[in-house]
């Protein structure tokens, strides 16, 4: 592994150095590559950065009749009624905890598995289990809600059915506050874990065989042989799935949660997403929802800017 | 080559516009006319239904558009608002707006206002009926700074209230006969009798004697007027509504009272667990499962008709009748709610001209003022396509043995069951053949109009309004947390009343008082 000093003194300062008559020059020798882009930037540009001007809602009191543009502006009157409003925070704060869980424990789960695939001899069990687990991710959350709900219902689903058996009473797990974010959490896990660790199999399948075979020799167990090579080999991939990840943190996942939330579990199951759309499309609060949408995504973009510096530096120590 | 891919571009382009549902534009002289009415859950209506060619018929200037959405899905409805695509006439669209007003319908310009002379000039018999059955709430809710908005609606059926009935095989399974008069206490002892000796007699213990009315969809749990109306209505309670003081319902004493009954006969397993979370389409099929001995709601639903409990017992257990039972005595008396008397309004979309509303008004009044065309569009033709038995025998005995032909989504859908309906109008003098049996005694007797007070008419502001969103979840969740056991009531008391207040409920409530002492509205 490198150290960070003997990196050349630094790599983005010499690439800022290339002056704009050479960048126009590469640019027109390689203008059919270039070309290529236009769709994309037009998608962008069309579907991303156009719609931005509708931002300017949060910073007015939005009429339908009068339109963005005519609306009259109020300044930062949402955002001042947003931050005034105790169910606002509520809202922050459950996004922000079912966030972090599902990083907790959506982020080791592809490692461990991939791990534990890794370890499989048998080439055909582990081709099934790795297609099985795999299935999950192309399910939509409509489905997979409906199919939460059933495993979990208090007369038929099979969860109640074992708690009869055990002697229990039936219980709501889908009206019960405590239990809605496990529940979020544990059918995240179960849709992702498969599908998430492919990029952990591709990182183990380049490890030298020849690392194993030298432990091997040195007396090496099978579990030495795993915290020794597989993990730190890992440790790169690891580093920046995991940094991607905390830039995404206040993006929830706005399908699951809003297939399985229902009005009983809000004050612990409503995300900003949810709360967002509610107000914004169900209340007709347009403004108070720009607003809030806006203050998610400006949080989402300081949280993306701090992991992209992040990993600059992640990369200079070799990760 | 550049032909080519023109004439690919053009076809592409016309074939999306036909895959897409676009409608023929209206023949030249024709007013096309936008409708979103009501159709049966899940089934919109399609264009050219039968119930819509009477209609163009009769007024051969009027070419109908109905939207080709499910009345019931909020979000589409509101989505299709916030891209200002309004249709020009909305049958009560401020159910699929949940949480803003007439004002802020007013005020945003979703909506245009109207003369009210048009009113009593195209629709006379329609306002004559509203005036007579009008509990003092019809015009105001339909004006906005006196200036009217919409047709108002009343409804003599919705306001007879929530009234409990047991299927008769199960009350005499476990002993039950109907009293002329009852408590609380001996109520709970019907329903521990039911989830505890096994009625139907299977060997388990796998039904429930009581269980909330399962609304369309969970989203609506703040709707609560269906929400174990007698029990409330016995301490006085009529959910969500201002009492004449401007005090909210769902902060009172009486409610909390009520709430502490429920919680103990869930603590007891006699309410169903899944009251809270099963939408309409599982709850009936509770029914149809023989999972569910009480019901309890209007007597519109009470009676036979598709999708309700009996209807759905029948289906296996045909010779099964449902008992219809006065309201028990708790410590307010004998009580119930219901529905407000004015419970919907229709509305006319921005872009509606004058020419288009006052057409809009003549065919309501067209097919609301004569019998057979107000249950034609209702039930399709000759009353084959539903629910409406009794009504169809009276009209044409041999038509009944199509039902089972026609009874069905698509059915629904070609007929254009419900869409051009005043859907809450229902003039007893009309709805009299489906009164009948132990729900007419019970509605007749009128056992069923004792209910609690439904509060005077409250006005607020836009801003105002919007504060009910949050509040109402904040009622959701206090109201499922302490009937299902997870927090104890009187000692999170306290702490809900204040988080109610500091989340708006203060500010409506200082608005409510003020509109209803002074009669002006709290900015």
């Amino acid at each position: 592994m490198k150290s960070p000093d003997t990196i050349p003194a630094s790599l983005a300062p010499a690439r800022a150095r290339i002056d704009m008559g050479a960048r126009w020059r590469l640019m027109r020798r390689y203008k059919l590559i270039y070309l290529l882009l236009l769709p994309a930037a037009a998608y962008f540009v069309l579907f991303q950065y156009g719609p931005m001007y509708g931002i300017q809602i949060a910073f007015k009191d939005f009429k339908l009749l009068k339109g963005i543009w005519a609306s009259e502006w109020v300044g930062l009157e949402h955002f001042i009624t947003m931050f005034g409003a105790p169910r606002f925070w509520q809202v922050l704060r459950n996004t922000v905890v079912i966030s972090v869980l599902k990083l907790l424990f959506g982020f080791p789960a592809p490692i461990l598995f991939a791990i534990l695939l890794n370890e499989l001899i048998n080439v055909r069990l582990k081709k099934s289990v790795q297609t099985i687990s795999y299935l999950p991710h192309f399910i939509s959350w409509v489905v997979l809600a409906g199919i939460v709900y059933e495993v979990l219902s208090p007369s038929l689903g099979i969860v109640n059915q074992l708690v009869e058996a055990a002697g229990g009473r039936p219980h709501n797990f889908m009206a019960d506050s405590d239990w809605f974010v496990a529940v979020v959490v544990i059918s995240y896990v179960w849709q992702t874990f498969g599908w998430g660790s492919i990029i952990y199999l591709a990182a183990l399948a380049g490890i030298d065989p020849q690392l194993y075979e030298a432990a091997q020799i040195d007396g090496a167990g099978r579990l030495q042989r795993t915290m020794n090579i597989t993990v730190p080999s890992l440790y790169p991939v690891m580093v920046i799935v995991f940094l991607l990840r905390v830039g995404n943190l206040l993006e929830v996942g706005f399908d699951q949660i809003f297939n399985l939330q229902n009005p009983t579990i809000y004050d612990t199951g409503d995300v900003i997403e949810t709360y967002t759309y509610r107000k914004g499309i169900i209340q007709q609060d347009w403004s108070y929802a720009a607003a809030v949408g806006l203050f998610n995504n400006t949080v989402g973009l300081i949280l993306l800017l701090v992991v992209n510096r992040f990993t600059r530096v992640a990369r200079e120590f070799g990760f | 080559m550049r032909i080519w891919i023109a004439v690919i571009v053009a076809v592409a382009a016309a074939m999306s516009g036909h895959a897409a549902g676009e409608t023929e534009a209206a023949a030249p002289g024709q007013l096309e006319i936008s409708w979103h009415g009501v159709n049966p859950t899940g089934n919109p209506v399609q264009e050219g239904s039968i119930i819509e060619q009477a209609i163009e018929a009769q007024f051969p200037d009027v070419d109908l558009k109905p939207l080709p959405i499910d009345w019931s899905d909020q979000d589409q409805i509101a989505l299709r608002i916030a891209a200002g695509d309004v249709p020009d006439f909305a049958y009560d669209i401020r159910r699929g707006m949940a949480g803003t007003s007439l004002r802020q319908l007013a005020e945003d310009g979703v909506i245009r206002s109207i003369e009210r002379d048009w009113l009593s000039t195209h629709m006379p018999v329609y306002v004559s009926y509203v005036d007579t059955n009008d509990t003092g709430k019809a015009w105001p809710s339909t004006q906005v700074d006196g200036v009217q908005y919409a047709i108002p609606n009343v409804s003599a059926g919705n306001a007879t209230g929530h009234i409990l009935g047991i299927r008769d095989d199960w009350a005499a399974a476990v002993g039950f006969e109907r009293p002329d008069a009852w408590t609380l206490a001996d109520f709970e002892n019907l329903i521990r009798s039911l989830r505890n000796e096994d009625p139907d007699g299977n060997g388990n213990k796998d039904q429930y004697g009581y269980a909330r009315w399962a609304q369309q969809g969970l989203a609506s749990l703040g709707v609560a007027s269906a929400s174990f109306p007698n029990v409330f209505g016995a301490h006085g309670v009529r959910i969500a509504t201002w009492d004449h003081n401007g005090d909210w319902s769902m902060i009172s004493d009486g409610y909390r009272e009520a709430l502490k009954v429920l919680a103990a006969w869930w603590a007891d397993d006699l309410i169903d667990p899944e009251s809270f979370t099963v939408d309409r389409a599982t709850w009936t099929a509770k029914w149809a499962n023989h999972r569910l001995g009480v019901v309890e709601r209007n007597w519109t639903w009470l009676r036979e008709r598709a999708g309700a409990p009996i209807n759905e017992i029948r289906k296996t257990m045909p010779d099964v009748a449902m008992i219809y039972l006065p309201q028990p005595e708790g410590p307010a008396g004998a009580h119930t709610s219901a529905y407000g008397a004015a419970t919907a309004v229709g509305l006319f979309g921005k872009d509606a001209s004058d020419e288009k509303v006052v057409k809009i008004m003549q065919i309501l009044e067209w097919i609301e003022t004569d019998p057979d065309r107000h249950w034609r569009s209702r039930v399709g033709p000759m009353g084959i396509f539903d629910p409406e038995v009794k009504y169809a025998e009276r009209v044409s005995p041999t038509e009944i043995r199509r039902i089972g032909e026609f009874h069905n989504n698509e059915a629904y859908a070609k007929a254009g069951m419900y869409k051009f309906a005043m859907h809450n109008y229902r003039p007893i003098e009309l709805w009299r053949t489906n009164i009948a049996g132990e729900v007419a005694t019970v509605v007749e007797a009128g056992v069923a109009a004792r209910l609690v007070d439904e509060g005077p008419w409250v006005e607020f502001s836009a801003d105002v309004n919007k504060l009910r969103g949050d509040l109402s979840d904040i009622e959701v969740q206090f109201y499922v947390k302490a009937i299902s056991g997870q927090i104890d009531i009187d000692a999170e008391w306290d702490a809900y009343v204040e988080s109610w207040m500091a989340n708006g409920g203060e500010r409506m409530t200082a608005a409510a008082k003020q509109f209803i002492h002074d009669g002006t509205i709290m900015e």
